[in-house]
């Protein structure tokens, strides 16, 4: 099955193995869940580059740490790895470097996405 | 009588999946907080029959996951709390089991993750709805 999950590198964007059993659930639960990505992340995204560009550590840290949840759910190793790194930056008040991450993380979520929509 | 729930989780994806698990169980979802000290209120207010605590949620108005699973346990300890978290650890299972949780789910959740929620539902609450 071609879900587009692959990256270059050869890690998945998402977990195969949770996507199927997301899906073995039944009922609309997989699509709802996808739904919800669709819907939520890009805001989420917009919130958290907003927080790093004022450098404010408290709101960087949640809505980095609402991301890192948000992939946990999907087995998306390399958006919880990156928000991860974003909010343990905040955690520590020092920021350099968070907004680089955060490039690397919007570009890993649009991946993500793709690939959830592939399996929806 | 249907058995009620609370879901306490900042994550809407981990609650919806736990909704849909728990109702699989056959549990009737009362309500869902997203953070400690909400689902420490909504604890108070609606007496559920079994909670989901998520450890690892920020702070909130001075509450911590940590301080809510000890209120509850304190206040009701018939409540059934299915602890849920990211971190494997053993000896944080460990903790929350031996100060009453009846189980310890790690995220992110699979098909059988809820099984010894159910598992231990039947041997402690046999007259629920499992």
């Amino acid at each position: 099955m071609n879900t587009h999950s692959e990256d270059t590198a050869g890690v998945a964007a998402v977990d195969e193995r949770i996507i199927q059993e997301l899906r073995e659930e039944g009922g609309d639960l997989l699509a709802d869940l996808v739904g919800m990505f669709v819907e939520e992340v890009p805001g989420q995204l917009t919130e958290l580059e907003a927080a790093l560009r004022k450098g404010d550590t408290g709101a960087t840290r949640l809505t980095a740490h609402t991301l890192k949840g948000t992939a946990g759910n999907f087995g998306a190793s390399q958006m919880q790895t990156l928000a991860s790194a974003i909010e343990m930056k905040a955690r520590d008040g020092a920021l350099d470097g968070a907004l680089a991450i955060f490039v690397q993380l919007r570009t890993e979520c649009a991946r993500v996405r793709e690939a959830l929509e592939a399996v929806r | 009588m249907t058995p009620t729930a609370l879901i306490i989780d900042d994550s809407p994806f981990a609650r919806k999946i736990i909704r849909h698990h728990l109702i699989k169980l056959g549990f009737h979802i009362e309500d869902e907080a997203e953070n400690a000290a909400q689902g420490l209120r909504l604890f108070r207010e609606l007496k559920p029959k079994l909670v989901t605590l998520d450890v690892m949620m920020p702070e909130r108005d001075g509450i911590d996951s940590m301080a809510a699973f000890r209120t509850m346990r304190k206040e009701s300890p018939e409540t059934a709390i299915v602890v849920v978290s990211a971190v494997p650890f053993e000896k944080t299972r460990d903790m929350f089991l031996n100060e009453g949780a009846i189980a310890y789910v790690i995220k992110p959740f699979g098909q059988f993750s809820f099984e010894p929620v159910r598992q231990k539902l039947q041997r402690t609450f046999p007259a629920w709805t499992v």
